[in-house]
């Protein structure tokens, strides 16, 4: 039976200080082993594990100039406050997915909101009546659903919402699906409404994920993880 | 919020960038300043932001939809007893008793129909988009 073993090398005989030429440090960084710190944790956030197929590790957009490009398992953090307009600033391209969840941190209740959508607008843009939308939902009022051909975006929500959705970007076919709660409404808080949208246009390349826009100024925060 | 509106030379439809950066190279936008950027339109000769009366009648249509769809959640789940009372009816039978049974329900869908017309009226006649807005749809009969 064959072991290799590699070389461990102190000064003077103390103790190593390298293996196989590599540096221990808790600081993470180019060519450095990383211990677990004192409370047994690997603490990596200075940078970021990777594999062939997937990146662990969050990025914190909030406040970010030009697009970032996610990579596979990569996820995204941007924070808002008080706003009508939040730019995602993430570069994407066609054959990619994504997980998105937008959290509003505004006071719960059944006022305060504006009876109007929340929207995604890809490449930052609007595209008059380019999408279509279908939801079915249980509000205050009962059951529920829609449809619409006349949107200029992506509708993904309503007033003040909790939204969880799914983005499919091939230039031929591009989709957003989901589910949200509404509230700062009468007739909500809660409700329940789920949904698919689709940018009815084969030709036009999504380059970056967009703009998300509110009825109102809302607070909260972003997550966006890209899954392919 | 600022937008940047154009027309978009491939598939000639209104478009209206959130980002200055997002004018394709070339286009020349015209910039606004709007709540919505569904406040932009073309209106077949220009680009300009919605008036104040259209914005109007577009909240007022979104508000008598929103008291439609909650009036006829209101009225569905008891409209088994009007189609029973229609059958009887139609088969001749003395309706009296049916209507007896079900006194308070038929009661109950004849005054939310009457607060159905007060509200659309108090949505027709409202001056501006802030009072359309500030109509509860809430039947409390």
């Amino acid at each position: 039976m064959a072991f290799t073993v590699g070389m461990i090398s102190g000064a003077g005989g103390s103790n190593a200080d390298t293996v196989d030429g590599f540096h221990a440090s808790q600081t993470p960084g180019a060519n450095i082993i990383v211990p677990l710190n004192a409370n047994g944790i690997l603490d990596l956030s200075a940078t970021y594990v990777k594999s062939n197929v997937y990146s662990f590790r969050r990025v914190d957009l909030t406040g970010a100039t030009s697009d970032y490009m996610l990579q596979v398992g990569e996820e995204a953090y941007i924070s808002f406050s008080n706003a009508t307009s939040v730019p995602l600033h993430i570069a994407t391209q066609s054959g990619t997915y994504y997980e998105c969840h937008l959290i509003c941190s505004n006071t719960g209740g059944t006022s305060g909101g504006t009876e109007a959508e929340i929207y995604l607008n890809p490449n930052n843009t609007t595209y008059s009546n380019a999408f279509a939308y279908a939801e079915v939902y249980r509000n205050l009022g009962g059951l529920g659903s829609s449809y619409s051909v006349t949107y200029s975006a992506f509708r993904c929500g309503w007033a003040f919402s909790n939204i969880t959705y799914y983005i499919t970007n091939y230039t031929q076919y591009k989709n957003i699906r989901g589910f949200y709660d509404i509230y700062g409404l009468s007739h909500h808080y809660p409700s329940i409404y789920i949904f698919s949208t689709d940018w009815r246009d084969t030709t036009t390349a999504w380059t970056s994920l967009g703009t998300i826009t509110f009825p109102q100024s809302a607070s909260g925060y972003i997550l966006v993880r890209r899954l392919a | 919020m600022k937008v940047w509106a154009y027309i978009h030379p491939q598939l000639n439809i209104l478009c209206c960038a959130l980002l200055p950066e997002a004018v394709p190279q070339g286009i020349q936008a015209l910039e606004f300043e709007v709540e919505s950027t569904d406040d932009v339109i073309y209106d077949g000769a220009q680009i300009r932001s919605k008036t104040q009366d259209e914005k109007l009648q577009e909240e007022k249509q979104r508000k008598l939809a929103e008291l439609k769809n909650y009036v006829a959640s209101l009225l569905s789940p008891i409209d088994y007893i009007v189609i029973k009372i229609a059958e009887a009816q139609v088969l001749g039978q003395d309706v009296t008793v049916l209507k007896q049974k079900y006194a308070v329900q038929l009661q109950r869908r004849g005054a939310i129909r009457q607060w159905n017309e007060q509200m659309e009226q108090a949505i027709n006649n409202a001056k501006t988009v802030e009072e359309v807005r500030s109509i509860k749809i809430e039947f409390k009969g």
